[in-house]
């Protein structure tokens, strides 16, 4: 138990995880799924973060006045070039809803399953 | 019945991921893979090696330039995507036929014309300062590009667009792709391999510049590759 407590940063990376798992299945909403794909990718990037952290650590800035541990920089860039992969995600699905919305006037998948 | 499926899937993907969590080093814990492995290299050598202070610049502009490649082609592909899905960009000449849609509150337009100069300024102060400290391209270029969408919610789209102008506009939405061309075949006609700096020896000047050419072009494309989505989604509706 204490085993989790101590990853209790890895614990909410997983529980934003979820919440948007859950909205990306539940909702019908074309734009709330986006959202909770987006928070999917938020919990992800907390992951990492997290995981690239140093204890007491300081950014990974080699300038005189800082002293090791630094924290990772390559999990930084990671998340980085996620981040940026995340927003071109976001806006080719925008695009995508806004083109459905043009087309059938909704953007309920329930409604849209219908075959008009 | 599809509330007790959803939780049966919540709950499969959920025992495994806390299952696997349980066995990680915990956050901060010297016994780190990244503490024993490359990055300390990075950390070590880094400022001497890449010229910067900011290691995660060296990582994505030294160590792992293809993987920036890489991510700029992903920006680039996405805008190319918007604009298939989406019809092209109708730039609006005339301001009469949009003046209803700008929101006329004086407060907004106050708000957002006192602060877009010091939004513009910091955006390219980002890109810049990525050099030795916090910031860098993308986050500088997202900034400039969050700028220009709040004058055009302030103001009118056709009042941002007239910072792009048409025939510009292309070549700074494809500024980094550009910027890396350049780099790919530049680098071999001063004796390089193929998406490596030129060496010091032959070069001295080359490195910078060249870090600044590419770093001024992801900026730039970020920029404007995010207005333009912004642009192209509030033209259809």
């Amino acid at each position: 138990m204490t085993a989790l407590v101590d990853r209790a940063d890895y614990l909410l990376a997983i529980a934003l995880f979820l919440i948007g798992l859950y909205a990306v299945v539940v909702k019908g909403n074309l734009i709330k799924k986006i959202i909770g794909l987006n928070i999917m990718e938020t919990a992800v990037f907390i992951f990492i973060i997290a995981g690239g952290l140093a204890q007491g650590g300081s950014p990974p800035l080699v300038r005189p006045d800082a002293e090791p541990p630094y924290h990772d920089p390559i999990s930084q860039t990671i998340v980085l070039v996620g981040i940026v992969v995340a927003v071109s995600v976001t806006a080719l699905a925008l695009a995508l809803v806004v083109r459905v919305h043009e087309e059938h006037g909704t953007i309920e998948t329930s409604e849209l399953g219908s075959g008009r | 019945m599809k509330r007790l499926v959803t939780i049966i899937l919540l709950a499969v993907v959920a025992v495994p991921l806390v299952a696997a969590v349980a066995e990680l080093p915990a956050p901060g814990s010297p016994e780190k893979p990244f503490r024993t492995h490359v990055a300390q290299r990075y950390l070590e050598r880094g400022a001497e090696e890449a010229g910067t202070a900011n290691i995660v610049k060296a990582v994505l502009l030294d160590y792992r330039l293809f993987d920036t490649f890489g991510e700029a082609a992903v920006i680039f592909t996405a805008l190319v995507g918007v604009l298939s899905v989406l019809p092209a960009l109708k730039r609006r000449t005339g301001h009469a036929d949009r003046t209803d849609a700008v929101p006329q509150e004086q407060t907004t337009r106050y708000v957002v014309s006192r602060t877009v100069p010091a939004i513009l300024v910091f955006g390219t102060y980002l890109v810049l300062a990525g050099h030795d400290s916090p910031g860098g391209a993308f986050q500088g270029g997202v900034v400039l590009g969050a700028g220009l969408i709040a004058l055009s919610l302030a103001a009118g789209s056709d009042r941002a667009q007239a910072l792009l102008p048409e025939h510009v506009a292309p070549w700074l939405q494809g500024a980094a792709m550009l910027a890396f061309l350049a780099f790919a075949f530049g680098g071999p006609a001063f004796g390089a391999v193929v998406f490596d700096y030129p060496p010091a020896s032959a070069v001295p000047w080359a490195k910078e510049w060249l870090k600044l050419l590419i770093e001024a072009g992801i900026g730039l494309a970020s920029a404007t590759i995010i207005a333009t989505v912004f642009w192209s989604m509030e033209g259809s509706s």
